[in-house]
């Protein structure tokens, strides 16, 4: 019985399986081989054309030789840092606006949430506009009101920044509706049960909002901190790592090496690196923000 | 019963959709005959059908198909495009037989066995002696022709007569060398209370400012590499000079990307003289008919010699290439007296061939002179197998030395290390 019963199953799965096997199949290809396919030509001195000869750990020891390698891991972590925090918290603080009476109104919700929808390039395009130092909008505001003008982009010291800036600009949105979903799935009665004990609005929002905001804290940072770390499209179209590799980030430093010099090999081990850096960073996340007693 | 005949449909349904992808993969790509014997042949240009090359290429490629029977498939591919385009074609085995690609690609095709020499083909090739020997050059690498220049783009040197007259200078008169560019860059120059520079006196890129120096090393009688060793040359009494040359002009520029051309100075009120690509600069008068009468031109401004820095656009033919002979006579039609002269007529653009500079200079003299001046005297970047990295280092030794971080002799010390060590 117990065994007709299990065929019975595995049959029925069968199809099942079936039918989520167009998404492995892809999975499989375009995803899972090509992870390990990058983490054997780490190995290679492969060019993409002519030759992969195993070199070893040759391409591992360069790169802890290579200052520009080196200088774009720092800009990465600065990048990342100074973008996904200050994204979170002022994500987190409109969607408390949204969720009140202050500025309940679904134009507002469209109107931060529109940086996100726009594609990165676009914005990048824009943004170099806003920041050109000779005709930018920035720098005719500055003018007109009899300040100082900036190089911005051309800056060594104002390059990183300015990304970051524009970085925040377009993550505001996107934080602030999952933030608001999260918001809405949080229980009214809560609120009256603390009311009702007399709890300020302060106390209210770090004893049951955080708290209850955890799940959605926690999806945002991690999906956060993967995005910052492959920030590329910005970098690429708005500085290209300069002035002087101060915003060069490690998949601007992978884009160089296996597409402007042919250095694939050298290339892959560079995105074993980044690979290696987002999993321990999301394990202790995952650690941390996993509820107590779990 | 019903989940049988589900999962047979289903199944069916993935072969049949498997078998339909292949058959599409391989139809698109065939360059082979059709029924009828017609020949097919695949030529790739760079840019897209409606820019200012678009037209007249079109024409010709219909011309050629009526002409000689030969099915042209051709394909325009944007710009940014064009080397991923190319590398995934030639991954997959699917290159077309003739592609155009820039200066800058030139040497990295060759290092990737992309394109193949045409020696055999050119020396019976009657276009050899109207081409300009300096755009016959730009496509030879160690003895061998690897590509045929037809559309030179060279930078020229550019300045606003109306603002000489302002500084007091004789308006029909660019400087004649380089003390003297220095001294009217001086002149030019206008600063805010702070001091900085909002008026260029000379347009010198702080960022992707090789195109300068490759232009003034030159001028200077030198190279940063050793062409016939394939070695770097970075540290020479010339290089150190020229470097302190163009850090002495930075003095008198507005900070801009040479990367981004629709910023550079010159088209945005913000510059009194400097190098432009001849492109940027016709496009900006074509729409600003204006400033026509305000600007001035010469091919250079020399040192101890004349030189200018031209980008080209090359026909090669590719190493997946079917049938050479076709491919070869494509390259030599579309780069025949008829079809340059009916694209200088019909676009404006120049050539690279003695037989129509003048139907081109005759256009718009003023301009068309200096550029073909430019042409003739042109150079690109050194042929060396490691071009790309060298303009990375020599982009970033400039850099460095002008935003301070190093002297002019530190920064190209730092360039010729690290050349060196992708040389080994």
């Amino acid at each position: 019985m117990t065994h007709k019963h299990k065929t019975k199953s595995i049959g029925y799965d069968k199809v099942a399986y079936f039918f989520i096997l167009p998404f492995f199949l892809i999975f499989t290809y375009f995803y899972f081989i090509p992870t390990f396919k990058v983490i054997m030509d780490s190995f290679t001195n492969y060019d993409m054309f002519t030759t992969r000869d195993f070199i070893g750990l040759k391409n591992y020891i360069e790169l802890f030789k290579d200052d520009i390698f080196i200088k774009s891991m720092g800009n990465t972590f600065i990048y990342t840092i100074f973008t996904l925090f200050p994204t979170l918290i002022i994500g987190l603080l409109i969607a408390l606006l949204a969720n009140s009476t202050i500025i309940k109104t679904k134009i507002c919700r469209t109107l931060i949430f529109m940086p996100h929808v726009v594609s990165m390039v676009a914005v990048s395009m824009i943004w170099i506009f806003l920041y050109d130092p000779t005709n930018g909008v920035f720098n005719q505001i500055l003018k007109a009101l009899g300040l100082p003008t900036f190089d911005f982009l051309m800056d060594p010291n104002m390059a990183l920044p300015c990304l970051i800036v524009m970085g925040i600009w377009k993550g505001v949105g996107y934080n602030m509706i999952i933030f608001l979903s999260g918001l809405k799935s949080i229980p009214e009665h809560y609120y009256e049960a603390a009311k009702l004990d007399g709890s300020s609005s302060i106390n209210t929002f770090f004893k049951i909002t955080l708290p209850l905001l955890s799940p959605t804290t926690s999806f945002l940072l991690i999906t956060g901190l993967i995005g910052s770390f492959n920030v590329f499209d910005q970098v690429n179209v708005m500085t290209n790592g300069g002035p002087l590799y101060r915003t060069t980030t490690i998949v601007h430093q992978i884009y160089t090496a296996g597409f402007s010099e042919y250095k694939l090999g050298y290339a892959s081990a560079m995105s074993v690196i980044l690979l290696i850096i987002i999993v321990i960073i999301t394990v202790i996340n995952f650690k941390l923000t996993q509820p107590k007693g779990e | 019963m019903k989940k049988r005949r589900l999962f047979a449909f289903s199944t069916a349904l993935l072969m049949v959709l498997s078998m339909a992808s292949c058959n599409s993969g391989s139809s698109v790509n065939s360059k082979e005959n059709d029924s009828e014997g017609q020949k097919t042949i695949e030529v790739w240009s760079r840019g897209n059908e409606t820019d200012s090359h678009g037209p007249s290429l079109v024409k010709a490629f219909k011309d050629y198909e009526k002409e000689n029977n030969v099915k042209v498939k051709y394909q325009f591919i944007p710009h940014d495009d064009a080397p991923t385009k190319w590398n995934a074609a030639f991954a997959s085995s699917t290159a077309p037989d003739v592609m155009d690609i820039g200066i800058v690609h030139m040497m990295e095709r060759i290092n990737l066995k992309h394109i193949v020499p045409l020696n055999d083909y050119v020396e019976n090739w009657e276009g050899k002696d109207d081409i300009y020997p300096s755009m016959l050059d730009l496509g030879t690498y160690k003895d061998n022709i690897y590509a045929i220049a037809h559309f030179p783009d060279p930078q020229i040197f550019a300045y606003r007569k109306d603002k000489f007259e302002e500084a007091g200078l004789d308006p029909n008169s660019p400087p004649e060398d380089w003390d003297q560019m220095l001294e009217y860059a001086e002149k030019l120059t206008v600063k805010d209370d702070n001091g900085k520079v909002t008026f260029a006196g000379f347009t010198m890129p702080t960022q992707a400012a090789r195109f300068v120096a490759n232009i003034m090393i030159r001028q200077n009688g030198s190279l940063f590499v050793d062409e016939e060793n394939n070695t770097p040359n970075m540290v020479t009494k010339e290089a150190i000079e020229t470097f302190e040359y163009m850090n002495e002009l930075h003095k008198y520029t507005t900070v801009f990307d040479n990367n981004k051309t629709d910023t550079h100075p010159l088209i945005n009120d913000s510059g009194a003289m400097g190098y432009i690509p001849n492109g940027v600069l016709s496009n900006y008068l074509k729409n600003n008919p204006d400033m026509k009468d305000k600007f001035g031109f010469a091919s250079n401004v020399p040192g101890k010699e004349s030189a200018a820095w031209c980008g080209v656009w090359f026909y090669t033919m590719t190493s997946q290439a079917d049938d050479k002979d076709l491919a070869w006579d494509m390259i030599s039609y579309l780069t025949s007296t008829d079809v340059l002269t009916n694209r200088v007529e019909e676009s404006g653009l120049p050539a690279t061939f003695k037989s129509v500079s003048d139907n081109f200079i005759e256009k718009n003299p003023e301009i068309n002179k200096a550029i073909m001046d430019a042409v003739e005297i042109g150079a690109g970047n050194p042929k060396v197998s490691w071009a790309t990295v060298y303009e990375q280092e020599l982009d970033a030794a400039l850099e460095s030395m002008f935003y301070g971080e190093k002297s002019p002799e530190e920064a190209l010390e730092t360039a010729q290390e690290n050349l060196l060590k992708e040389t080994k």
